[in-house]
């Protein structure tokens, strides 16, 4: 069944496709859930949660873009309303040192996905979130402020903390 | 943004891009309940459920408070059924009582031989009779590696019938072990084995079930009784009554001499006074969802339980394997608050008295939650009676703690 039958059978609530459709993006999307939520459980939660709206919603998706993207942004927006609902706690600006930079060495080809989600998982929550929105989620600074309710300022000294905090990581783990 | 924190950025999205992760079944079934929900069936498997919870509580409810007049009635109307059943087994023909079939064969030889045993007591018993029951004794002993174990086992359901009937089990087996002939061996202990099997006024309330066993060809009626012993304060008791102590004195004193009187001394003071605390069970178990709410439960536990037996306390040991039902009643971020109820087997490792095995039949309120992965923690309480055992008991308190995997379609 190609994607576009897939969506068609879940317009008309069938729950085959629905079915289809889960076992098609639900790994990928938990994978996403993971980077935010350290307790699998809440990652759990989350993902189901926003299956189900993606599947109470999936009318109002035209065709236009990705549906891939479409599904991801469903999942990230959910998991960003529980992680508002948690009371996000952002170390604020002036604890932290924006004038560090990265070291010349941060290269991790070598080490495993699982490694980096741990490393993730060890971030503050607030450095955490921003560090997925932004570095690989692609969000912008001013995004991130409107979804989180932080000022422009809060979010990029978080990123700083966090891509530093990797980086001592990354190297930690290269050297053992 | 500089080139090594792109860089860095780059390196993280190529590493999640293409990242998954396995997820429970549970949460695709749970997606589906919402979106499908089938609530035809939820509300008739409400229903069931509930009924069973309801009459599995009140019955366990009910039982040990029932009342003993009541209980007196139904005791003398189905004894007397009994001991007219086994007359009439008896004083059918030679071949009815012993049947062609080799396996009915030792079962129903052992039952003619305890059903004689009665009739002879109530003076109601022909020559031809008595030839008859020789003739069995001789067959018997003959067949003793035979029909050794039927022996046992029908002993045990005989122990089971009734306490007096503990009598005549246990004449059955000294005939047979001893050289002497049956009439001559019980002729002392008749008396009192007739005042007690033909006094039932002076006995304990029992709640007795009849029930119908189909031996071959014949079909015999035979009575479960459990007795309800009120006389104890936390966990259950079966004690002979005062009654019937006095009567076993007398029989002793009257055959003083005999086996047969130092086994019932000996049956007497081990059921003088046994009591029992609530139990504590450990438990290690699977669970099945079978359908939305309900789950099927299996496992292996370790059971602890004090027995006080004539005032000096032992703590019991066993092992059982409880197999029951689950329905829960709230499921709120994987953590559950259920009903539950169902059946143990449990062997006693270090048993008091010869008794080493029951069942139990149990209804608790429980809840678990998550520990990790499918594993659940779980904590219940609840009421257990036990069933099919020699020591009957009223309801005991159950306290039920363990570890649950849980697994489904």
């Amino acid at each position: 069944m190609t994607e576009a039958q897939l969506i068609s059978g879940c317009k008309q609530n069938n729950v085959l496709a629905q079915k289809e459709l889960y076992n098609l993006y639900a790994p990928k999307m938990m994978g996403v859930c993971a980077r935010y939520f350290a307790n699998r459980q809440e990652a759990q939660d989350v993902l189901q949660e926003g299956m189900l709206k993606l599947f109470k919603n999936i009318n109002n998706y035209a065709g236009k873009g990705s549906f891939e993207g479409w599904i991801r942004k469903i999942v990230i927006n959910t998991a960003l309303e529980q992680l508002r609902k948690n009371k996000i706690h952002f170390e604020s600006a002036d604890q932290i040192d924006l004038d560090s930079n990265l070291s010349k060495e941060n290269g991790f080809q070598n080490l495993k996905v699982q490694d980096l989600l741990k490393m993730i998982h060890s971030l503050p929550e607030g450095f955490r979130v921003v560090f997925n929105l932004f570095a690989i989620e692609g969000y912008s600074h001013k995004e991130i402020a409107i979804q989180l309710g932080i000022s422009e300022g809060t979010s990029k000294s978080q990123l700083s903390r966090a891509r530093r905090q990797l980086q001592d990581m990354i190297i930690k783990e290269k050297l053992l | 943004m500089d080139n090594q924190e792109q860089h860095m950025d780059k390196d993280f999205q190529q590493a999640f891009e293409d990242f998954n992760l396995d997820i429970q079944p549970q949460v695709w079934e749970e997606i589906r309940e919402e979106l499908h929900p089938r609530k035809e069936k939820k509300k008739t498997l409400w229903l069931w459920t509930s009924g069973i919870a309801a009459v599995l509580v009140i019955g366990l409810l009910l039982i040990p408070n029932s009342n003993e007049e009541f209980n007196q009635v139904l005791v003398d109307e189905l004894e007397k059924d009994f001991n007219e059943d086994l007359k009439e087994e008896v004083n059918n023909s030679k071949d009815s009582i012993i049947p062609n079939k080799k396996t009915t064969k030792p079962i129903i030889k052992l039952k003619a031989l305890i059903a004689e045993q009665i009739i002879i007591l109530s003076d109601d018993i022909t020559e031809e009779q008595q030839a008859a029951i020789i003739e069995f004794e001789q067959e018997a002993k003959e067949q003793l590696p035979v029909i050794a174990d039927f022996e046992q086992q029908v002993i045990d359901q005989v122990l089971d019938v009734h306490p007096i009937t503990i009598l005549a089990a246990n004449d059955v087996v000294q005939i047979i072990d001893s050289n002497t002939t049956f009439i001559e061996d019980s002729t002392t202990n008749q008396v009192a084995l007739q005042d007690s099997i033909f006094a039932p006024k002076k006995k304990k309330p029992s709640l007795t079930v009849p029930l119908d066993i189909d031996f071959g060809k014949k079909r015999s009626k035979w009575l479960l009784a459990a007795n309800l012993n009120s006389s104890t304060s936390n966990g259950g008791s079966d004690q002979l009554s005062d009654d019937q102590s006095v009567m076993a004195t007398d029989a002793s004193d009257e055959a003083a001499t005999s086996d047969f009187t130092e086994e019932f001394s000996d049956v007497n003071k081990a059921a003088s006074n046994i009591t029992k605390s609530g139990k504590l069970v450990t438990a290690m178990s699977v669970g099945y969802k079978v359908q939305h709410n309900l789950y099927v439960n299996a496992g292996l536990a370790y059971t602890n339980q004090s027995f006080f037996v004539d005032g000096q306390s032992s703590l019991v040991s066993g092992i059982g394997v409880p197999v029951g039902l689950r329905f829960n009643l709230l499921d709120k971020n994987k953590k559950h608050i259920y009903i539950s109820g169902g059946l143990m087997y449990e062997l006693l490792l270090n048993a008091p008295l010869d008794i080493n095995q029951s069942w139990n039949i149990s209804s608790a309120i429980g809840g678990d939650l998550p520990v990790w992965n499918q594993w659940q923690a779980f904590i219940q309480i609840g009421a257990l009676k036990e069933i099919i055992t020699i020591v009957e008991s009223p309801l005991s308190p159950l306290f039920q703690i363990g570890l649950r995997y849980q697994f489904e379609k």
